[in-house]
């Protein structure tokens, strides 16, 4: 073999070489990738794993605290083992036992909260990141809507609305584009919010066109809602009839 | 070149790739019993499985998925049918599903949480948490049997936090959830509450289909680990040893890289007077805390700060963490505003990778496979 020959066999075997080791796909499909069947029992899955790192474990509080996992999962296995041996409830006994259920609920919450400029504490919306003062509420396009007024939590410079139309999943944040710090809601007329800054300067914001504006009367143009999502159908509607 | 020079050149050449080669390979063998059969080696690079083919929706629990709809039933209800189509065509899709009912709140003697966008200042109380609970589960089963699936198993946690606002925000907890008096009792009360489902599933007929479990949102920089301690201490004795809750939470400040020279370190400070050992009681080491972690992170940040919680539990004499789930949040940040979103939006499958990933890095910490993906939305 000539020193041409060689190397050049040389670099074509590395390059071969380094696309296999590289590579993300199987080399040698022996068998297909791990994937449990969703017909194996997650929970059994589960305690057979458990109990294998049982045999190893060493310390008292290792055994002890593996142990307790292990019931805990095995209760769940026994109830569920009893309860596969009793006949499942057919759709229309479900739902009987639902209309059972609903007469005993004592907690019925409407959708009739008050309406207008309230309140609120500055932490209802903190875990989402905003510092919320006021909200605005009342009906727009035939849908109860709220709008909250305040500031972003990590920058209270950034001052914002949330558009928040829960029967559309409708939640829409608008930051303020002069930012002068957190907004607060201080009137309404009809659809157009007043908004106040601390430095007591005043923006709008208008709900049909879902933008702020620095004049309360100048006309915008509507931005058309997202449409309703499709309803989601009882199952039991069919038994719900006398 | 001269020819020896070469020879000894091929072999060296010939014996690095072969070690390179089999550095990250695993042979396969497929033979369980004898007679063996002898075959030329076949090499196999680690393979990462496919995730689950679907994933189930967890929720964060609103003031208006709490109302009664025109048609007299709540919309928690018809959630929970949403929950039972997701076995649609029918077939055995089990899934695991968090209802997040929010920061732990308590008014007058009446213990429970401030559900998401309630204005209110009212609680909605442990009772309360019932039976909007038993509606979903209601919907689940009506759901699943119009589907014609009478096989599929739902594995419902329901959800609170560790949350104090001014802790958050201010540094100082202030209010209810500042005492391990509080929170022990909060942690009792929530896995009383667990019993109470568990019994009215079995009496309903819906064991072989559902269980309930605790869960809850423990996020370091929300609360101290002192009182989150005494939430997960009061549900631990108050569980009968028969009941779990899951921690979907986070580990802010817990190291984001794996280094397999350097392990992680328990002590470590982390938030408040929050270590790494700390957190691994909460999600693993006390007996009924599994993890189902958020993997927000695009950046594989999240994945691989739990794959070192479970070192870190190796290394304190615990077995590995068993994740049942991820949890992502792609839904959630769909048309989202949040402005954490664009680096927080894994789907659940990269949650899932990302995660089996992390803890397969090291052998201690490897688990064959994690069984469910479910990720948050709002109604």
């Amino acid at each position: 073999m000539n020193n041409k020959l060689f190397f050049s066999l040389t670099i074509i075997g590395t390059f071969l070489m380094l696309a296999l080791l590289f590579s993300q796909n199987q080399v040698v499909d022996a068998e297909p990738g791990v994937q449990e069947s969703s017909s194996i029992d997650m929970n059994q899955t589960a305690i057979t794993y458990l109990k294998t790192l049982l045999v190893g474990t060493k310390s008292d509080k290792g055994k002890e605290s593996i142990e307790s996992k292990i019931q805990a999962l095995e209760y769940k296995e026994n109830i569920q083992a009893s309860a596969m041996l009793s006949p499942q409830k057919s759709l229309e006994e479900v739902c009987k036992s639902i209309l059972v259920e609903e007469t005993n609920a004592s907690k019925q919450l409407k959708s009739d909260l008050p309406e207008g400029i309230l309140e609120v504490q500055d932490d209802f919306l903190g875990e989402e990141g905003y510092l919320i003062n006021t909200l605005w509420r009342g009906e727009y396009g035939g849908y109860d809507v709220e709008i909250y007024a305040g500031s972003l939590f990590q920058d209270e410079q950034k001052g914002l609305v949330i558009l928040n139309i829960p029967a559309l999943s409708f939640f829409k944040v608008f930051y303020d584009p002069e930012p002068e710090g957190s907004l607060r809601i201080s009137q309404a007329d009809g659809y157009r919010l007043h908004l106040s800054t601390a430095s007591g300067t005043t923006r709008y914001f208008d709900i049909p066109a879902q933008q702020f504006t620095s004049e309360l009367a100048k006309s915008l143009s509507v931005v058309d809602l997202p449409p309703a999502p499709t309803p989601i159908m009882d199952p039991c509607s069919s038994f719900r009839t006398p | 070149m001269k020819p020896h020079y070469r020879i000894i050149l091929s072999m060296l050449i010939l014996v690095s790739m072969l070690g390179a080669f089999f550095a990250n390979f695993s042979l396969v063998s497929s033979q369980t019993e004898p007679p063996y059969h002898t075959y030329l080696p076949l090499i196999l690079k680690n393979v990462i499985p496919n995730p689950p083919t679907y994933f189930s929706t967890t929720w964060y629990v609103t003031l208006g998925m709490l109302q009664t709809t025109s048609t007299g039933l709540r919309n928690i209800y018809y959630k929970g049918v949403q929950a039972g189509y997701l076995t649609a065509p029918a077939g055995k899709q089990d899934q695991l599903v968090i209802l997040h009912f929010g920061r732990p709140r308590k008014v007058d003697s009446q213990i429970g949480t401030r559900v998401y966008l309630d204005t209110s200042g009212e609680v909605t109380s442990i009772n309360d948490i019932i039976i909007y609970t038993k509606d979903f589960i209601n919907g689940y089963m009506a759901g699943a049997l119009a589907n014609n699936d009478t096989e599929s198993k739902l594995e419902l946690g329901i959800g609170t936090s560790n949350l104090n606002w001014d802790y958050l925000a201010e540094g100082i907890c202030l209010g209810y959830f500042c005492t391990t008096e509080d929170a022990y009792n909060h942690g009792k009360a929530w896995a009383q509450m667990v019993i109470t489902l568990n019994d009215w599933v079995v009496t309903s007929g819906y064991a072989a289909r559902v269980s309930v479990a605790g869960a809850t949102d423990i996020e370091l920089s929300w609360n101290s680990a002192k009182i989150t301690h005494a939430w997960v201490d009061g549900f631990d004795d108050y569980d009968q040893g028969k009941f779990i809750y899951y921690n979907f939470g986070t580990c802010e400040g817990c190291d984001i890289g794996i280094n397999l020279s350097v392990p992680p370190d328990p002590n470590k400070d982390l938030t408040g007077d929050w270590t790494h050992a700390k957190v691994h009681y909460s999600a693993w080491g006390v007996p009924p805390a599994w993890p189902i972690p958020e993997i927000y992170l695009n950046n594989t940040y999240n994945a691989n700060q739990w794959a070192n919680i479970s070192k870190v539990g190796v290394m304190l004499d615990y077995v590995p963490i068993y994740f049942f789930s991820p949890l992502s949040q792609y839904q959630a940040c769909l048309g989202s505003d949040d402005p954490s979103c664009p680096y927080t939006d894994n789907t659940p499958q990269e949650a899932w990778i990302q995660l089996y990933k992390a803890i397969n890095t090291r052998p201690e910490t490897a688990q064959n496979y994690i069984p469910y993906m479910t990720d948050i939305d709002w109604p």
